[in-house]
């Protein structure tokens, strides 16, 4: 089975050696959007001095390491574009999570709230509980 | 001041769930006796608040025991300022 991920679950994911072992599943992917977000979000907690510079290596060596990988798909623009739409959303971030997982018929898993809350009629974006 | 049943009953969740905010450290509380007692603007900010995911225990700090950052708010703040 094939699992898409956010970067958020992708980054606590890698917190610790059994993080990933959570999710269970042996095809995790993200959309391209995935690793710029990550390097980003752990530049800034570096930054911000919430995380030391052995965290943010361990974070990154983790996640080049890992099972998960890049999956594009020819109508991801055009179908994150349209979910933003449906959803009234103003941004197509989150739309480019959730397009995946719609055009590959799986489910994306998320640990933002406001993500999960805002799909929830989707029925295929959940929290790792629901996993 | 509110006890967890009532808590629970003015917010339409299961006792269980106002625990697990308790436990959890999402909502603040103290303990009256064996109870716990809930302040009711406490209770207010956090339902007005997105209900947050419950998250595995491995995911909530790295393995030092450090607490993870708020990663979903730091994702969020850098898509705003982009």
């Amino acid at each position: 089975m094939t699992l898409v991920v956010d970067a958020s679950v992708a980054i606590r994911s890698f917190q610790t050696a059994g993080g990933i072992a959570l999710l269970r599943d042996p095809d995790l992917v993200g959309p391209p959007l995935l690793w710029s977000e990550f390097r980003s979000a752990v530049h800034e907690a570096l930054w911000r001095r919430d995380i030391t510079p052995r965290h943010a290596t361990m974070l990154r060596r983790r996640l080049r390491e890992s099972s998960l990988h890049e999956r594009r798909h020819r109508r991801l623009d055009e179908r994150a574009w349209e979910i933003a739409d449906q959803l009234g959303w103003a941004k197509t971030y989150d739309a480019e999570y959730v397009a995946l997982a719609d055009l590959l018929e799986c489910r994306l898993v998320t640990a933002d709230a406001r993500l999960r809350r805002g799909t929830d009629r989707l029925g295929f974006v959940v929290a790792p509980d629901e996993l | 001041m509110l006890t967890v049943p009532e808590a629970a009953r003015r917010v339409g969740r299961n006792p269980e769930t106002v625990r697990r905010w308790i436990r959890s450290g999402l909502l603040r509380a103290r303990k009256v006796g064996t109870q716990h007692v809930i302040e009711e603007r406490d209770l207010e900010q956090l339902v007005e608040d997105v209900e947050p995911i419950e998250l595995p225990g491995e995911w909530r700090n790295f393995e030092d025991g450090t607490p993870a950052p708020d990663w979903e708010a730091i994702v969020r703040r850098s898509r705003d300022h982009r």
